[in-house]
């Protein structure tokens, strides 16, 4: 019954994603997302808030189809730049250049590239077969959440996000909490009443996502990128050998099984994502390998396994968006923003109301990874040369799709300026110290966490301990709790040991 | 406000990033707390507008206050130079651009732009730069104006 219900489910969204429309999306995504995977100094981020204004011009099922592919299409990229360039393209391939760079440096690009791709594509593979199967348990386990129980659940992602996330957890969750701020200025839905507007015309509707994505990850990161000019020196500009031999994928094929299992599980983790994934995947590689020593020195699976982790986390964090409408990464919350243009509020409800989209969208996953495996190694020689525009020339470029993007999304110059403040503000955090994306996750939770919060109070009669009598609630909590006390106790431990050194 | 000693460990301030990042957060919080002061609070069962801001700016606050005495207490790294010309000059950039784009139209705010945003990053021999400004403009033209048929202005006196 089950395994017939998946079948239809996927045959429904293969029947969306193979029209001709979706599919062109599905390969623009991810043509697009290699382009900005191979770009050094552009992530999928900023590249998905560029984006955002063109996809209102898009149907909602072509929008998702192909912001989706901007991100697991940049996983693929990021690879490449990191064996050709030894620079990681996208924050989750800083470790294929441990190895993949000095394979490149061997005369073994190509085996390099090719053990990527394919490590990704079977990775890709298996964690969309995944989200299809979770998904329906756990949106039918969503639909028993009472306003208190998703409310709590929210704390307890939020946490987790931070807790995952690297740098200091009270300064993320302060970010959290500015976030959450900036997500309630505006008029309150509930009451109708202005709220920190400061008689700002266009913060009556409340800020819009657009500009504070594209300010603080976009502006920012060409602010940031000018002050530390890089160095790219590519290892040779032909690529041979593009097929890997016998032997790499006998050596590969072990490392590429475990880090697509490491990736699926650690992807739906809040905060997980792939940077994370492909960490965890190296050191255990590492660690199985009779030979420790030869990784560093180009062992292929030192490759294989992080390529596969991080595609497979990126595959799989889209779990948590798309059963209960909580974004675990700022890539999530980017296509959380983009479901909003179109009138979409996430959540469980999402598989039932809009089943052609909901499956559509998983099953493109699976034809996007063919499609980049597919054209991929072919253009390699065409990324390479991507990479020959030097950023002087890139950075003006993204400044104006940032500045038009903007504007085009209604039409008013006031946001453009909301832009260039938000990118202020984010070089005044990346100053500091402070994560971008724990605010902007604060920022779509906002609105949500606060109509929970009225509804619960509303059912509770008044009585906040609702949140402590309801099991799923007080689970969820405890959960935050105690990962919480576990991630402070070492600081804590840390201060005073510093302090009692002075 | 992000002055601040450069090196870390001395004198009273030993990680002026988490410093000046909790002195951040409480003034966030306090302005918070400030504007909102007069948003209805309701009733515990009909929550009014202001309850949930008070929670997050009082929250932001105390959390502002830890991140600051972490900042006073243990050792952390300096905030760093600060670069003030791709800062200023890529706002100035961003800020002309929706200054101009509705009064003198697409062509000029993109030159304005451009030009100010040349002079944020290395330098630009003038000649790649023209080229580039040229293949910009006809782009822009080509997917915005023509392709999308977005509505915009695009002359001065169009």
């Amino acid at each position: 019954m089950e395994l017939s219900d998946l079948g239809s489910n996927l045959s429904l969204g293969l029947g969306v994603a193979l029209t001709f429309q979706n599919l062109f999306w599905c390969l623009m995504g991810a043509i697009i997302g290699t382009a900005v995977g191979v770009l050094p100094g552009l992530g999928p981020v900023a590249t998905m808030a560029l984006l955002l204004p063109v996809t209102y011009y898009l149907p909602p099922e072509g929008a998702l189809i192909m912001l989706a592919g901007i991100y697991y299409g940049a996983q693929y990229g990021g690879s490449t730049t990191a064996i050709l360039v030894n620079l990681p393209g996208e924050s989750s391939s800083v470790v294929t250049c441990l190895d993949g760079y000095q394979m490149a440096r061997q005369g073994r690009a190509g085996a390099a590239l090719a053990i990527a791709a394919i490590g990704s594509f079977f990775a890709g593979c298996v964690a969309t077969l995944l989200i299809a199967v979770a998904a329906p348990p756990l949106v039918a386990l969503a639909q028993q959440f009472g306003p208190a129980d998703y409310c709590s659940l929210m704390v307890l992602g939020l946490v987790t996000a931070v807790v995952m996330a690297h740098g200091s957890v009270v300064k993320a969750i302060g970010m959290i909490f500015i976030g959450l701020l900036l997500g309630i200025a505006g008029t309150d839905v509930n009451t109708g009443n202005l709220r920190y507007t400061f008689g700002i015309g266009i913060l009556f509707d409340g800020i819009n996502f657009v500009p504070i994505a594209m300010g603080v990850f976009g502006i920012n990161e060409i602010m940031n990128n000018l002050t530390n000019p890089e160095r790219r020196e590519l290892v040779s500009s032909k690529v041979t050998g593009l097929m890997p031999t016998k032997k790499d994928l006998k050596d590969s094929y072990p490392a590429i099984l475990r880090g697509t299992a490491i990736g699926s599980i650690l992807g739906v983790l809040p905060g997980g994502g792939g940077v994370l994934a492909s960490f965890a995947s190296y050191s255990i590689e590492k660690k199985l390998a009779k030979d420790p020593s030869r990784f560093g020195k180009g062992a292929i699976e030192g490759v294989a396994g992080p390529e596969a982790a991080n595609n497979a986390a990126a595959q799989t964090s889209f779990i948590p968006m798309l059963t209960l409408g909580i974004p675990s990464n700022a890539v999530m919350a980017m296509m959380v923003g983009g479901m909003m243009i179109h009138g979409i509020i996430p959540g469980p409800q999402v598989m039932s109301e809009k089943p052609g989209l909901f499956w559509g969208m998983i099953a493109s996953m699976w034809i996007g990874n063919a499609m980049l495996i597919i054209f991929n190694l072919p253009m390699v020689g065409i990324w390479v040369k991507m990479l020959t525009v030097p950023y002087r020339l890139l950075s003006i470029a993204i400044l104006f799709f940032c500045c038009i993007g903007v504007y085009s999304i209604n039409n008013s110059a006031e946001e453009v300026l909301l832009i260039t403040f938000f990118g202020f503000v984010g070089y005044v955090f990346v100053k500091l110290n402070c994560e971008a994306a724990p605010m902007l996750l604060g920022f779509i939770l906002g609105p949500m966490m606060e109509t929970y919060l009225r509804r619960a109070m509303l059912l509770s009669r008044g009585d906040p301990m609702v949140f402590l009598e309801r099991p799923l609630s007080l689970g969820f909590l405890i959960a935050a709790g105690i990962l919480l006390v576990i991630i402070i106790l070492p600081n804590i431990r840390k201060a005073r040991e510093t302090a009692f050194v002075e | 406000m992000a002055g601040g000693s450069p090196q870390p460990g001395r004198g009273l301030l030993k990680a002026p990033q988490d410093f000046y990042c909790g002195l951040l957060y409480i003034g966030v919080g306090i302005l918070g707390i400030w504007v909102g002061a007069d948003y209805p609070r309701g009733t515990p069962v009909r929550l009014g507008t202001g309850v949930f801001p008070a929670i997050l700016s009082w929250g932001l606050v105390v959390i502002g206050l830890i991140v600051m005495v972490q900042g006073l207490m243990t050792a952390g790294p300096p905030i760093g130079r600060i670069a003030w010309r791709p800062v200023i000059l890529i706002s100035l950039a961003a800020t002309s651009f929706a200054l101009l784009i509705e009064t003198a139209g697409l062509i000029i705010a993109m030159v304005v732009m451009m030009i100010l945003a040349r002079f944020a990053g290395d330098d630009h021999s003038n000649k790649e730069f023209g080229i580039f400004a040229v293949i910009m403009v006809l782009m822009a033209l080509g997917i915005f104006v023509w392709g999308l048929e977005m509505p915009l202005k695009v002359f001065p006196w169009s």
